[in-house]
């Protein structure tokens, strides 16, 4: 209901914006890239290793001022990385901005409809080739399989912030559902595809972020997300069904989480940022702990116990801008879906699965040759120990990922 | 030269900024320019970073903040990021996607030369930009030019 009177709204913003642009008020933006990355031992969101070009994005958006109170704007996304997004075009955005005050050092608004996330640094804008570090966002905060839930919501975002003595304070706080795309949340509790769905998320979040003035090129953002999804339109097994998967279960105790028949899962998110850009680096720290309540757990209609994780997750960024065309990038980061088993080894004992999946910890090096400050090519390289940050895709067997991995990746990206 | 408007010239203020003196010489003609509407409005390092991130929406007489640019190809540009903002073209341009991109606002409108930017500047309310000042005759438009401070 929520997500066709959202889409509504966004195709009638689309139409609106496409007369304004016809008469010359509105302005129109967007993207384009392709990727071609090269992996030789666990395949990038792919079931393959070797060279792949699975991996383009096109995003194309509108705004239009109507006064300085009011405006609108949309995006439409296509996205296609390996077998995780298959392309079709998506409504990113679709929003109403109402900017009720304004003052010289003072702003206060809100925005409805399907607006994007303010969490972190990269999240509204982690699909915009060149507002990214790199080719990739950060994967050990903006990991795939937690992408969707955290994006953006169908609701309310209100905004405010001040400009005092101190600095510059922000703050965002918004509410929502979400629709959450594919099995990514599945493949991430139980690495396989439950006969359900997590369709749907209720979301609560906000992000306060603070510029001293005397240090202006410094930002530090807290931002803190609730997220609660349950597990939908859960098959029924048949007495005979339920005989096989028992024996299945036995057999091979990895395959429980096929027959999860509820579950509910409750992640909440908590984030520090920290960004300093003085002139020509650009140096950027994340720090991300998310406590996932999994309860209302059952297993072919048999309660399971209720449990709880802690994942944690950072990253230290350095960004150098050498002259206009060339910057460089270093990058270390990791990740643990359980910082009380941050190798594996317990998930691997009670579970049987494949302990490399649970952490990542790596290294990665790139630079960017702007040909024009609009377009650009970026190679990547990746060493990474753990496969955690690879969890999402469908299509990947993650009995057989390996520990030790690399990832080549260049990319061509225009703006315009 | 270019042309002079039919209104009155209400007041004209040419100082060349601290900053661009000090600065590399590539920069030495940049000059920062404000509707004439505006005059008197201080503003600081920190107000002028806030009026290019397209955090400072309003002046302190209560206009909206209206922000040109020349085009991010331009040296001029460069310079002016650089010198005046302190950071890298790049970084800014950043900025302006993290708006434009997640909807949350939009970038500054683009002229293509310092004749237009003057233009614009003098006749929109509200207006700040930046241009070179040996490009054109600035005491023909209804600028000021500005001395940015801490």
């Amino acid at each position: 209901m929520t997500r066709s009177l959202v889409t509504r709204c966004g195709f009638t913003a689309v139409s609106a914006l496409l007369a304004s642009i016809a008469v010359g008020e509105g302005r129109v933006n967007g993207y384009v890239s392709q990727a071609a990355v090269h992996t030789h031992d666990n395949a990038f969101f792919e079931a393959d290793t070797g060279t792949s070009f699975n991996f383009r994005e096109l995003g194309i958006n509108g705004s239009w001022q109507f006064s300085p109170q009011v405006r609108i704007a949309a995006q439409a996304v296509s996205r296609r990385l390996g077998d995780l997004d298959d392309g079709d075009p998506k409504l990113d955005f679709a929003l109403l901005d109402y900017h009720f005050y304004s003052a010289e050092s003072s702003n206060v608004g809100v925005r409805v409809g399907r607006t994007k996330n303010a969490y972190g640094i990269y999240n509204q804008t982690r699909d915009v080739p060149h507002a990214r570090p790199g080719v990739l966002v950060p994967q050990a905060i903006y990991f795939e399989s937690i992408r969707d839930a955290l994006l953006s919501v169908d609701g309310v975002n209100f905004y405010a912030d001040a400009y005092r003595g101190a600095g510059e304070f922000a703050f965002e706080v918004y509410g929502g559902k979400r629709k959450v795309e594919g099995s990514v949340v599945e493949n991430l509790m139980f690495q396989a595809d439950t006969s359900g769905d997590f369709g749907t998320a209720d979301v609560l979040g906000g992000r306060i972020g603070f510029v001293p003035a005397a240090v202006p090129e410094l930002e530090l953002a807290v931002s803190a997300i609730d997220v609660k999804m349950e597990l939908e339109d859960v098959a029924s097994f048949s007495p005979l069904e339920v005989g096989q998967a028992f024996l299945d279960i036995v057999a091979n105790p990895s395959t429980a989480g096929k027959y999860a028949t509820s579950a509910t899962i409750e992640p909440f998110v908590q984030l520090l940022s920290a960004q300093y850009s003085p002139q020509g680096w650009v140096l950027t720290a994340e720090y991300l702990r998310v406590d996932i309540d999994l309860t209302n757990v059952e297993i072919l209609g048999q309660p399971q116990p209720d449990n709880t994780t802690k994942l944690e997750s950072y990253y230290l960024q350095a960004e150098w801008q050498l002259n206009d065309h060339l910057s460089l990038l270093s990058r270390y980061e990791y990740l643990t879906f359980d910082k009380t088993d941050r190798k594996g080894e317990v998930y691997q004992a009670t579970t049987g699965r494949n302990a490399f999946t649970q952490y990542t910890s790596g290294i990665t090096l790139g630079g960017r040759w702007y040909f024009t400050p609009d377009m650009s090519l970026t190679a990547e390289y990746g060493v990474f120990e753990g496969a955690a940050s690879l969890v999402g895709a469908n299509s990947v067997n993650y009995d057989q990922l390996d520990e030790d991995w690399e990832v080549f990746i260049l990319q061509f990206s225009f703006h315009f | 030269m270019p042309n002079i408007k039919s209104y009155s010239v209400r007041s004209i203020f040419v100082f060349l900024c601290l900053w661009a003196a000090s600065a590399s010489p590539s920069s030495a003609e940049t000059i920062l320019i404000m509707n004439a509407g505006l005059e008197g409005e201080q503003l600081s390092n920190n107000d002028l970073l806030r009026v290019y991130a397209m955090k400072k929406r309003t002046w302190s007489n209560g206009e909206p903040v209206v922000v040109y640019t020349l085009p991010n190809k331009s040296r001029q540009h460069r310079d002016f990021v650089y010198n005046y903002l302190r950071m890298q073209s790049h970084h800014l341009s950043r900025l302006w996607h993290k708006l434009v991109f997640s909807g949350t606002g939009s970038k500054p409108e683009v002229v293509n030369s310092a004749a237009e930017m003057l233009e614009k500047v003098a006749n929109t309310p509200g207006a700040i930009g930046y241009l070179d000042g040996t490009e054109v005759n600035m005491a023909s438009q209804s600028v000021i030019a500005v001395d940015a401070h801490d």
